[in-house]
């Protein structure tokens, strides 16, 4: 892992059977917050073809607020999403320069919490607010002892 | 205008409505991986099917026509998930003039072992 990388970027490389198609960009904010920067994929258009589902946005919220639990992790671990909560004020456009902004707000008994949103890049708009709740490691063997188990 | 399960969203989830009305199948593909070292579906995935399989069930009530916006999700994750077929059965809460509230169960195994439930609140804006 490059040492300035994101470490949830680690994660959500090119490789990533998901997330390499949206070419996203993840700037940490502080110590507590993650922005990812990404245009909307034509492949999440809804039955007008203009807008994305409202599925795109919640897949996001999922990806970008556990980035940022990932990002609190004193080691790298397994993380799971526990509950997800999405408000859909607006739609997105497809192929539309948004963004994710998710902050950090505590770990307690190995269960981490993040909020989030995503924003429009051209006026800052807010598209839809999130609330995610993250479990802390899993039965699944630490993912560095994975990695390195399968090469 | 296409219906819901002829979009790209849909496409991209390969989702389909079964016979069954409240029935739908997500076939698994690699890109609906999230951890890719326990193979696991992306969180995100299956809560754009809940919220998919919500907006089916509420246009299968008012027609393909109906102005539905999804305000509002809210998904727990109840059991860890693997690379397979993703089932949802949905349930009408409640369907007023102006709101449709929809249910939706997630299985993978048996519906019997729900690996993810969620409530999805849709508004529904009548014809003018």
């Amino acid at each position: 892992m490059n040492k300035t990388q994101h470490p949830a970027e680690y994660l959500f490389s090119e490789g990533h059977p998901l997330t390499a198609s949206m070419k996203m960009k993840f700037i940490p904010v502080g110590e507590n917050a993650l922005r990812v920067e990404l245009s909307a994929p034509d492949s999440f258009a809804d039955r007008d073809n203009t807008h994305t589902h409202s599925g795109f946005a919640t897949l996001l919220l999922d990806t970008v607020l556990g980035s940022c639990a990932i990002g609190k992790l004193e080691k790298m671990q397994p993380i799971a999403t526990i509950k997800l909560t999405c408000n859909h004020l607006q739609k997105i456009e497809v192929r539309e320069p948004i963004y994710c902004l998710a902050e950090w707000k505590g770990e307690e008994n190995s269960v981490s919490y993040v909020s989030g949103e995503i924003r429009r890049q051209s006026n800052d708009t807010v598209i839809s607010t999130a609330i995610g709740t993250f479990m802390i490691g899993t039965a699944s063997r630490p993912l560095e002892e994975k990695t390195v188990n399968s090469k | 205008m296409t219906t819901l399960f002829d979009t790209p969203v849909s496409n991209w989830l390969v989702a389909e409505q079964l016979d069954e009305k409240d029935r739908f199948k997500t076939t698994f593909q690699n890109h609906h991986l999230g951890n890719i070292f326990i193979k696991s579906l992306h969180g995100g995935v299956t809560g754009a099917m809940i919220e998919l399989s919500a907006e089916a069930a509420t246009r299968r009530e008012l027609g393909e026509a109906a102005d539905l916006m999804i305000t509002t999700s809210s998904i727990d994750y109840l059991r860890v998930t693997k690379d397979a077929d993703l089932h949802a059965r949905t349930s009408i809460v409640r369907m007023s003039r102006r709101l449709s509230v929809v249910d939706v169960i997630c299985w993978q195994d048996s519906e019997e072992l729900p690996i993810a439930r969620g409530v999805v609140t849709i508004k529904v804006t009548p014809p003018e």
